[in-house]
């Protein structure tokens, strides 16, 4: 039987500079059968090794309609994003996964989304956005509202206006306060604020969302106020402390969940029966 | 399988099993009761309260290589291990392994756990001297419990043991040895166990904990119980049930090490962001998890009342107490949620 903690080899091919601080790896799994069998669901993760420095869990940024598309975004911000930045193309390091549960497509099939994030919070979307524009027909009109705090932190930017340009899709695009510079054409504002002002219809809407956890608490709250959704109508992925990626060593159980193994993606209303340790 | 064998026969079925299995045993080390690998029967001890550390540590070492790597290989340890004998281990630590097996041996199978779990025969001692801080009736077991051995020695006292055993293993150890258990041989056992059920006081009320934690989760309960801890995490290191772990590279190697929810870092993110920073928290998280989620999500109590928590807490926080105490009704929020 298969050794659960035992990393699969893969090699970085290419590497895209988001921002100052974020980088997206594209990434090949040197075992070719690996490659081409290699599935994965818009919403789960990996665990991504540097050997000698560690290992940290990542969404999947790419998406699974992209066969042969592996590729997750990083902020740097401790010891192993530290070595994955510092990371060349050609570099090898350890891929295991994919963990969780994804994004429900099912039941996003047929609606309306909006998609709601914040900074690096885009990445996990990025992957349902994709999906989403690769299969067209199955999904309603499509809003994204996503904001950093300044220009220049802004994810994806040549994406961005790919998707702009797609089929029954409304971009938003916000900065917060202070963050705009002179060329800036977009909204000015916080994410929750610029998404109370859009104000989308809950009728036959999903909501997701990702992004820094103060921002998710101010959507989730927004959306269920004055904007009428029902917290089944929203749906969210969490950030954990993770690591086994299996239920197994503890560390992101909260109420009787694993973050890892039953989540990251949640709904609302999931989040509520939990508890309040949210 | 029952057998009554002397003392004397049991020494010589300890002694074979020597020759043929690493045999793992309690020992007197230095005044601690600790279960280590031994050679000679001598060593083993027969009548000692319960060891100071469970028997976990031979299925989940608290430091444990996953692999090597070199140059980009990655080389995974040798799993492979000698056929090997727990002898001695106390029902409640019997059944702790019950309880581990649901986490490590479930869908997603950890074969470092199962491979030691799939080499070792558990050669169990009934507890006819049980302590102050135990309390296994609680929590569907008890003194002369087989649950999750291969074989059951209980002491009849003066040198005489009544062997039962627990699987097709454990009946071959017993194959031609003692002699056939009869009536009064049972009714002397049935007697002890009973005898030794009631030197168990402390008593508690499980089928009322589920209920509780989820009516007290914001309560300032845990604020009083939690005043005294100093996070040390001796309970999560000394439970048999306790099993969170971490994993780093080392020079060389990925490891494993036991880690435990009463740590601040346990679950800090990188981010700074932590749901679990305060030491209420912190110390509540034991409970929710031992007695709710897994109740929950498994059906069973994560515990078997072998009470180690309390007898090695440095501040003398009474775990068992700290259930019990669970008050009935929700009392108003600590803090703003």
């Amino acid at each position: 039987m298969e050794n659960i903690y035992l990393p699969h080899s893969a090699i970085v091919k290419e590497i895209i500079s988001e921002t100052a601080d974020i980088k997206t790896f594209r990434l090949t799994f040197e075992d070719e059968r690996l490659q081409k069998s290699f599935t994965y669901l818009a919403g789960q993760f990996v665990e991504f090794s540097v050997y000698g420095v560690g290992e940290a869990p990542f969404c999947l940024a790419s998406s699974p309609t992209r066969p042969g598309q592996i590729e997750c975004t990083i902020k740097k911000m401790g010891k192993v994003t530290q070595a994955i930045h510092d990371l060349e193309v050609g570099d090898q390091v350890g891929i295991r996964g994919p963990y969780g549960n994804g994004f429900p497509l099912k039941e996003l099939r047929g609606k309306n989304l909006v998609l709601v994030g914040g900074g690096i919070g885009l990445a996990p979307l990025r992957s349902l956005i994709q999906n989403v524009l690769d299969k067209r027909d199955e999904y309603g009109d499509v809003l994204i509202i996503y904001g950093a705090k300044s220009t220049e932190e802004l994810v994806y930017q040549k994406e961005l206006e790919e998707w702009e340009n797609s089929p029954r899709v409304k971009m938003v695009l916000t900065v917060d306060p202070g963050g705009e510079d002179q060329k800036w054409q977009g909204e000015i504002g916080f994410v929750p604020t610029i998404l109370e002002k859009v104000n989308p219809s809950p009728d036959n809407r999903m909501l997701i969302t990702c992004g820094p956890p103060i921002m998710i608490r101010y959507v989730l709250l927004g959306a269920t106020g004055e904007m009428g959704y029902r917290p089944q109508q929203i749906i969210t992925t969490l950030e954990m402390k993770m690591k086994c990626g299996l239920g197994k060593c503890g560390r992101c159980n909260i109420g009787r969940v694993y973050i890892c193994k039953d989540g990251p993606v949640f709904t609302y209303q999931q989040l509520k029966d939990l508890g309040n340790e949210f | 399988m029952k057998r009554l064998l002397k003392k004397e026969e049991l020494n010589r079925l300890l002694l074979g099993l020597m020759k043929e299995y690493d045999v793992i045993a309690p020992i007197d080390e230095e005044g601690l009761i600790l279960f280590r690998p031994v050679t000679k029967v001598e060593q083993v001890l027969w009548d000692y309260p319960n060891s100071l550390k469970p028997v976990k540590e031979f299925f989940l070492p608290p430091r444990e290589v996953l692999f090597q790597f070199k140059r980009g290989k990655v080389q995974p340890a040798n799993l492979s291990l000698k056929k090997r004998v727990i002898w001695g281990v106390r029902p409640c630590d019997a059944r702790s392994l019950l309880l581990l097996d649901k986490v490590f041996l479930d869908s997603t199978q950890d074969v470092y756990y199962r491979e030691k779990r799939k080499s070792t025969l558990l050669v169990g001692l009934s507890c006819n001297h049980p302590e102050k801080s135990c309390f296994c009736t609680s929590f569907a077991s008890g003194p002369h419990h087989k649950e999750g051995m291969d074989l059951l020695i209980a002491d009849l006292e003066e040198g005489i043991f009544l062997l039962e055993s627990n699987s097709p293993e454990g009946e071959q150890l017993l194959k031609g040895r003692g002699k056939e258990v009869n009536k009064i041989d049972e009714k002397i056992r049935t007697k002890i166990k009973e005898k030794t059920e009631r030197k168990i006081e402390r008593k508690l009320k499980p089928s009322q904990f589920l209920e509780r934690l989820t009516n007290g989760f914001d309560s300032s309960y845990w604020e009083k119980a939690s005043r005294q801890c100093i996070s040390c995490g001796i309970c999560r290191y000394l439970c048999p049930t306790c099993h969170c772990f971490d994993i780093a590279d080392e020079e060389g190697e990925r490891v494993r090490f036991w880690d435990g929810c009463s740590f601040r870092n346990f679950t800090k993110m990188t981010s700074g962001e932590n749901p679990r920073f305060g030491k209420r928290e912190r110390f509540k998280q034991w409970y929710y998890h031992k007695f709710g989620y897994f109740k929950e999500n498994h059906g069973v109590f994560l515990c078997v009342g072998c009470g180690r928590c309390l007898r090695n807490c440095p501040v003398k926080i009474d775990f068992s107490e700290v259930l019990q105490q669970l008050p009935a009704q929700a009392q108003t929020p600590a803090r703003e949620g």
